[in-house]
């Protein structure tokens, strides 16, 4: 096992503030919400069961500007799903980021693809299925089939970027990003690869709007026409989401590496662990005992290194995911100072894998050494205020009782090529 | 294959302490062996869904599928087929292993299971309930356990684990790369034990997607069969109790085998199909045995992926030829799907149990229904008939849609 620093060497997104980390993060520190309601005609919404029904949601965190061509280079291409897309492109965008593009054979075999998703291909799915309780099992369509497995964004990506080593595919509920990202770190400590590429996505459609809608989770104010999720607002016991879609990605790497090339790291990545907390859990989210969630969680985020000064939350809109991260603050306020606080799923909704997403801004704040806090958002102010910040923890909670902290540290520019050469 | 030095630090080992099974050969791993010393397919006519309209009517179906002892009152509206044969495998790995429940430090258990399409079957009782405008309360239920995360978290829940858990979701080699992550776990001291594999339940998804890639056969399959016409699909589940070897002695538990070594790769030539070369392949069994530190000529049987599509079989004989060299005629490789058809998600951990049956037992079993191999497929493949043979190490295979390809090396204790 190596104990040698992971650093964050790049960054890529496709969500609903927009595609490519600059502008997703001019966005985010700007609270721009990303949440909109899409026009009926949308083709997105036309795997639905209904999608001309009067009550067909539409309203969530979609992308849009997003132009697949402009990032992937595959033949593939045209086979895609639209949630391979999203994530082929993120992972250009972080590889190329990176300095990664193209990579050599030595490098290619020792690269590690790993991708995190809830639902995967559910659009696709949703027209497949249709077709066969329409016409019969005969049929099912042969170019949509290999779509419709939760790797096939995987598969696609290592075609696009002749990533040759491990591919995996991980699957945890709400907190399949932050599992993602765990994964990784693990087969790098391993030494299984050098550098390992990490994305996660998720993709909304009509159908998964119509389950959570049976589920009677999906927040009202996503009918409304200024709907933007904010906490508090909530019409069932459990609470309510506004749904999004999107994909991030990160590309990790020994930090010796990294220096060795000459890649300039946005931070260290302190570390990730998978834990659960025991005992009564809502089906939907957090056991309700929500003080214990809290300090389970940050016994895991307990990384050798400076307190936590930021956190980036999980509020979604469920009652339980708000009250970890308000006792998480509570937990890591120090003589009437909180740390900065962003629960940046209010600007793009909540999917599956938006913890990848999380730990793109993450990053992206701690190369700037800032973090946009969310006091001042929640009274929607022109432009949120900056907090300066050193060490980030992203809060990863699922149903089951799942916890998964990540914590990144930042990297002072003046020792960033100093402590990536440190000894492990 | 070039060889490399073996690792140079010592590395906890990691063992096999109980394995559970479920397939169509029966309910439990004793089933499981009995077919891998039998001679008769456990494919049969699928009952699950209606398969008219399809020129392929047969799959490996678990005919039996009993209420898990230790299913929570409140989780049985809810949990799908797969959860039930993940947990099902789950309590017979940990009686097989000698653990109870509740475990002594829930932190130092991890949970594991692949699987291609968690409760999928159950989704498409709710979309087809949604097309025809039934919603129903029990299908909304249902819906919490669609996820290919759900057999996880079940069992994860009912074991009362609290160290990490994952649900690795790579088509066909879900169940093999579960493993080769828990043993990773333990390998870096995150857990002590870890209770891993895959479960997957057929689903009409899959039966009609393979059967419009044109990949499935009509007749039970037939792998490295020049007349080959395709897989066979399976379900079912296998678990096993992965433990350091430290810590299962400590307990006194016995190891059944272990998991030496494991290599991932992937293709990344083609959505579906294999490399030519097969250098994905090539790159997971040098992966594998490098990890494990084993000479390819210590290697005594193959547990292929061996699915009976023409291309997978040429294509896996072609890099078990690369990777083992001089010493591949002389190696038994068998193909168990043809026994109880190709588990998907479960594939992968389902086979590392029939691999562990063969090193405990001394017994190569065969790849039933080969009748006339094909010239592209020259090795041992110990057509029809088992027999005895000492395996002290062996490799098991498994391939997946996206290029992804795992080999895991596992040893006699």
């Amino acid at each position: 096992m190596s104990n040698e620093p992971i650093v964050v060497t790049g960054l890529g997104a496709v969500c609903p503030l927009g595609t490519g980390i600059e502008s997703v993060w001019d966005a985010f520190v700007a609270g721009r919400s990303g949440i909109r309601e899409l026009a009926p005609g949308d083709d997105r919404l036309a795997t639905g069961v209904d999608p001309t029904a009067p009550d067909a949601v539409r309203r969530a965190g979609w992308v849009r500007g997003f132009q697949p061509r402009e990032h992937v280079r595959s033949a593939q291409l045209r086979r895609m799903d639209w949630c391979s897309r999203m994530a082929v492109a993120a992972l250009r965008q972080a590889s190329e980021d990176a300095g990664l593009v193209p990579l050599d054979d030595a490098t290619s075999v020792r690269t590690a693809l790993v991708v995190g998703s809830c639902y995967g291909n559910q659009r696709e799915t949703a027209v497949y299925l249709k077709r066969v309780f329409a016409s019969g099992p005969a049929a099912g369509q042969p170019l949509l089939f290999p779509n419709l497995v939760l790797n096939a964004a995987a598969g696609y990506a290592a075609i696009e970027l002749d990533v040759r080593g491990p591919n995996v595919c991980v699957a945890e509920h709400e907190a399949s990003g932050e599992v993602a990202i765990a994964t990784a770190l693990d087969l790098l400590a391993s030494g299984t690869c050098d550098v390992a590429c990490v994305a996660a996505v998720d993709e909304m459609g009509s159908v998964l709007l119509d389950a959570l809608s049976d589920l009677r989770l999906l927040h009202p104010d996503a009918m409304a026409p200024e709907g933007e999720q904010r906490r508090g607002r909530r019409t069932s016991r459990h609470g309510t989401v506004v749904p999004g879609e999107g994909a991030a990605a990160l590309v990790l790497e020994r930090a010796s590496r990294a220096t060795a090339r000459g890649a300039k790291p946005y931070a260290t990545v302190a570390g990730a662990r998978i834990g659960a907390v025991g005992g009564d859990c809502s089906p939907y989210g957090l056991p309700r005992d929500v003080d214990a969630a809290a300090s389970e969680l940050l016994e895991l985020a307990h990384f050798p290194g400076p307190e936590l000064d930021g956190v980036l939350g999980s509020a979604n809109g469920l009652v339980l995911r708000d009250a970890l991260d308000d006792a998480i603050l509570q937990r890591l306020c120090r003589d009437d100072r909180r740390p900065a606080y962003a629960p940046f799923r209010r600007l793009v909704g909540d999917w599956g894998a938006a913890g990848a997403l999380g730990a793109v801004l993450a990053s992206r704040a701690l190369r700037a050494g800032e973090l946009p806090d969310a006091e001042i958002a929640e009274h929607r102010a022109e432009r949120p205020t900056m907090k300066r910040v050193t060490r980030l923890l992203l809060v990863g909670a699922a149903r089951g009782g799942v916890l998964v902290p990540v914590v990144f540290d930042r990297v002072e520019p003046s020792a960033r090529l100093d402590r990536a050469a440190r000894p492990s | 294959m070039e060889h490399r030095e073996r690792p140079q630090e010592p590395r906890t080992r990691v063992v096999v302490t109980g394995v559970g099974a479920i397939t169509a050969a029966g309910g439990d791993a004793a089933a499981l062996r009995a077919a891998l010393h039998g001679e008769r397919t456990c494919i049969r006519d699928v009952t699950l869904f209606d398969t008219d309209g399809l020129r392929v009517h047969i799959a490996g179906e678990v005919s039996d599928v009993p209420e898990p002892r230790l299913l929570p009152r409140a989780a049985r509206v809810r949990a799908s087929r797969s959860d039930r044969f993940a947990l099902l495998a789950a309590e017979e790995a940990l009686a097989h292993a000698g653990l109870s429940v509740p475990f002594a430090d829930p932190r130092r258990l991890g949970v594991a299971i692949g699987s291609s399409t968690g409760g999928m079957l159950e989704t498409e009782s709710y979309f087809r309930t949604r097309l025809a405008a039934q919603t129903s309360h029990v299908w909304r239920r249902r819906l919490a356990a669609a996820t290919v995360a759900a057999p996880t978290d079940l069992v994860a829940a009912v074991l009362g684990a609290r160290g990490p858990r994952l649900s690795p979701s790579t088509a066909c080699s879900s169940g093999a790369i579960a493993l080769a992550l828990a043993a990773a776990w333990i390998r870096s001291g995150a857990v002590d034990v870890a209770v891993a594999g895959g479960s997957d339940a057929l689903t009409r998804m899959t039966y009609t997607g393979f059967h419009a890639l044109q990949a499935l056969s009509s007749e039970p399959c037939r792998p490295f069969d020049r007349e080959r016409r395709g897989l066979s699909l399976g379900e079912g589940a296998g678990i096993l109790v992965l433990e350091s070897e430290q810590h299962a002695r400590a307990r006194g538990a016995v190891a059944l085998a272990e998991l030496a070594g494991a290599g991932m790769s992937c293709d990344a030539s083609h959505p579906t199909a294999p490399h030519g070369e097969a250098r994905g392949a090539v790159l997971a069994l040098e992966s594998a045995l490098r990890d494990a530190g084993v000479r390819p000529g210590e290697i005594d049987y193959v547990n292929a992926h061996g699915t009976g599509t023409v291309q997978n079989d040429a294509s896996e004989t072609l890099a078990l030829k690369r990777v083992l060299g001089e010493a591949a005629p002389r190696v038994a490789v068998s193909s168990t799907k043809a026994l109880i058809g190709h588990l998907l998600g479960a594939a992968g951990a389902v086979e590392a149990i029939a691999t562990i049956i063969a090193i405990d037992d001394r017994w190569a079993p065969p790849t039933l229904h080969l009748r006339e191999p094909d010239p592209a497929c020259d090795l041992d493949y110990v057509p029809n008939r088992g027999r005895p043979l000492a395996i002290a190490t062996a490799l098991s295979n498994s391939y997946g849609f996206g290029g992804n390809n795992c080999s895991l090396v596992l040893r006699r204790a």
